[in-house]
């Protein structure tokens, strides 16, 4: 948007500067030594025709300052939008190994499922045949003890 | 007819008194004084069943030691015979006490004496005391 008003306005004064040296050049020119008056319009002219060239200069002076603030602007905010776009990513490189990771860990989970449902069936089937107690003998209970008393048995 | 039942009161008393005898010396029963003469710390009682050569072991401090530590099972009850070696003089028991059964074991001489005794008391009972 900025840059387009630059150029309208830009436009605009260097139609005016045009019109007036137009202006300017279809008076008919009185010989320098005609008289006084038509000196002093000469000398008006002139540096109407220099305050526009001056003006427009100065414009055009602001207008690259501007557009080069906001190249300069530009470039920063694409320097910014690169780097958040390279974290991003690596960030879904990350992630996206994580999710790798993680399908592997489910994978070794129900494997290892998979085994132990196998060894109870084992183990079951050891039982019913015989092979194997249900469960631990109980064992007496021992008691550590001092003896006390007199002679030897 | 007199003469003739003599011999059988006498062969009837006879066993009577035999009966009565054999009771007062079974080893059960002199465990089972001892063991009660220990836990009341009653040394003369204690020693009252032990031959020559064990009384000679006996202090008082022991006594009353080994009588301190069963108090913490409680009131005692008794014991009861577990096993028996005769030709030995081989005897184990059982204590019976309020919280506890402790096992005696004792060897006993030729003439009914004990000639050794010992009880077997929980380590933790025997730390504590």
């Amino acid at each position: 948007m900025g840059t387009v008003r630059a150029m309208n306005m830009k436009r605009t004064l260097a139609s005016a500067a045009l019109a007036g040296t137009l202006a300017l050049t279809a008076i008919p020119v009185a010989p320098a030594l005609a008289d006084g008056a038509a000196s002093t319009r000469n000398i008006i002219g002139g540096a109407a025709l220099v305050g526009g060239t001056l003006l427009i200069i100065n414009h055009n002076k602001k207008v690259h300052q501007k557009e080069d603030e906001m190249a300069s602007a530009q470039a920063q905010a694409e320097e910014s939008a690169n780097n958040a776009q390279a974290a991003y990513e690596a960030e879904r490189r990350a992630y996206q190994a994580q999710v790798a990771i993680n399908g592997e860990y489910k994978h070794e989970v129900a494997v290892q499922h998979s085994m132990i449902v196998q060894m109870r069936e084992q183990l079951a089937s050891a039982q019913r045949a015989g092979y194997v107690a249900s469960a631990p003998a109980q064992q007496p209970q021992r008691v550590a003890t001092t003896s006390y008393g007199w002679g030897t048995l | 007819m007199r003469t003739g039942n003599a011999p059988l009161a006498a062969g009837v008393i006879a066993v009577a008194l035999c009966a009565c005898g054999g009771g007062a010396t079974s080893p059960e029963k002199v465990v089972n004084d001892t063991t009660a003469a220990v836990y009341n710390d009653d040394l003369n009682a204690m020693q009252s069943h032990f031959d020559d050569a064990l009384r000679q072991q006996v202090t008082i401090a022991g006594v009353s030691t080994l009588s301190a530590k069963l108090h913490a099972f409680g009131a005692y009850k008794g014991v009861t015979q577990t096993a028996a070696d005769q030709t030995g003089g081989r005897y184990d028991y059982t204590a019976a006490f309020d919280n506890a059964t402790l096992a005696v074991h004792v060897r006993m001489d030729q003439d009914g004496r004990i000639a050794a005794f010992r009880i077997d008391v929980p380590q933790r009972v025997a730390a504590n005391n």
